[in-house]
């Protein structure tokens, strides 16, 4: 009997790796090592074995808790995207009243009038009419894809979606009301123009991920 | 009508934001992610958990796939951080509120029909060091090849290999006895 098959040797011709010489010379060696027989042997049955471990059966239906958590971290992204654009836009329309007060201000003193001049035109409540006309069709048809839509979804993600779509138009609702109230305020109406935005941004991305017959 | 839409395509939708695709990737590839966290833990409930944390860092991480492996193979790198991170934290946990107890048993042998060859098998794999069982689970429960474990763990394939000949020795000592 010539000398132990190395370790590395009996793993590899196990795992069927090695060349068809070095095969054939562990072949012979097998023949007549009992022992080396022997631990070939056993590992070929472990590996029979862990090869019958594959199949670990089935999860459970994850995807509901997945398709959440992913709905979420995406309208999270997207919220603080917004959230960005919505502070430099507060920034770029608070310069933009600025240099327009600057202006009206130097007209108003050149033409020597002792009345005091309209700094700026406040909004009204027509451009609080024109935001809605803008806005509330495009809201009303991306609602109706995104309410069918959701029914096609795993009914716990479809609950949280209709959740967050009521209260956006909640919070449009309420901004509304409180314009109606004081419609030269222009601050109320940059809220609205805000919020209208998040709307048809939030639908958009629910039409976008929920599996639509649409598509 | 069915739609025949190849892994290359369903993964560049999923990029773009298409959860729609990422669902069928989920369902091609979760029982496969489902048994490598199962091996990995031990416990069926925690296994759940964590292959739903692996979906949820695969569509965080999709942008930063470029192709160059397969998505399986990256998939799989992406499962196993996931576990090597909750196993870290789990250890740390422990270390500050120290256990009067010894950890639970594993959860793997949950069916009694399985012999009880399957059952002391299950118990050995859950038994080995972290590495050696990652390498063992990969290769001869998976079917992975030592490159592909190479990638996927951040390994030498040589290193892959000593790993999983000192897993299945000992594996053959401990069910032996």
């Amino acid at each position: 009997v010539s000398r132990h098959l190395e370790l590395e040797e009996v793993h590899r011709f196990v795992d069927g790796e090695l060349s068809a010489d070095q095969g054939r010379r562990v072949e012979e060696h097998l023949q007549s090592c009992g022992d080396c027989r022997a631990w070939a042997d056993q590992l070929d049955a472990l590996r029979q074995q862990l090869a019958e471990l594959r199949d670990a059966g089935a999860a459970g239906d994850l995807w509901p808790g997945i398709a959440w958590r992913v709905a979420t971290s995406a309208r999270d992204e997207q919220l603080s995207r917004a959230r960005h654009r919505s502070s430099a836009n507060r920034r770029a329309i608070w310069s933009g009243i600025a240099a327009l007060v600057v202006v009206v201000a130097g007209a108003a003193l050149m033409l020597g009038g002792n009345r005091q001049p309209a700094l700026v035109a406040r909004p009204g409540s027509a451009a609080a009419d024109t935001l809605v006309a803008t806005f509330v069709p495009i809201i009303e048809n991306l609602q109706r894809i995104a309410h069918r839509q959701a029914v096609l979804v795993a009914p716990g993600v479809a609950e949280r979606l209709h959740e967050d779509l009521t209260a956006n138009a909640h919070a449009v609702s309420e901004i509304r009301v409180a314009l109606a109230r004081d419609p030269g305020d222009v601050e109320l109406s940059d809220e609205l123009t805000r919020a209208f935005r998040r709307e048809v941004a939030f639908l958009e991305w629910v039409v976008r991920v929920t599996p639509g017959d649409a598509r | 009508m069915h739609f025949v839409v190849n892994e290359a395509e369903l993964v560049q939708q999923a990029r773009a934001g298409d959860v729609t695709a990422l669902n069928a990737l989920y369902r091609e590839y979760v029982n496969r992610v489902f048994g490598l966290c199962l091996r990995m833990v031990g416990d069926r409930e925690r296994a759940e958990e964590l292959t739903q944390d692996t979906w949820v860092q695969v569509w965080r991480q999709l942008t930063s796939f470029r192709g160059e492996a397969r998505f399986g193979t990256w998939l799989y790198r992406v499962a196993f951080n996931v576990v090597r991170q909750a196993e870290r934290t789990e250890r740390r946990r422990r270390q500050r509120i120290p256990l009067d107890r010894s950890p639970p048993a594993t959860s793997l042998p949950a069916r009694t029909e399985r012999p009880d060859e399957r059952v002391a098998l299950e118990r050995a794999i859950a038994r080995l060091p972290d590495q050696a069982r990652a390498v063992l689970v990969l290769h001869s429960i998976e079917g992975h090849t030592h490159a592909e474990i190479g990638r996927i763990l951040g390994i030498a394939e040589g290193t892959s290999r000593a790993h999983l000949y000192q897993a299945r020795e000992r594996l053959r000592r401990e069910l032996s006895e």
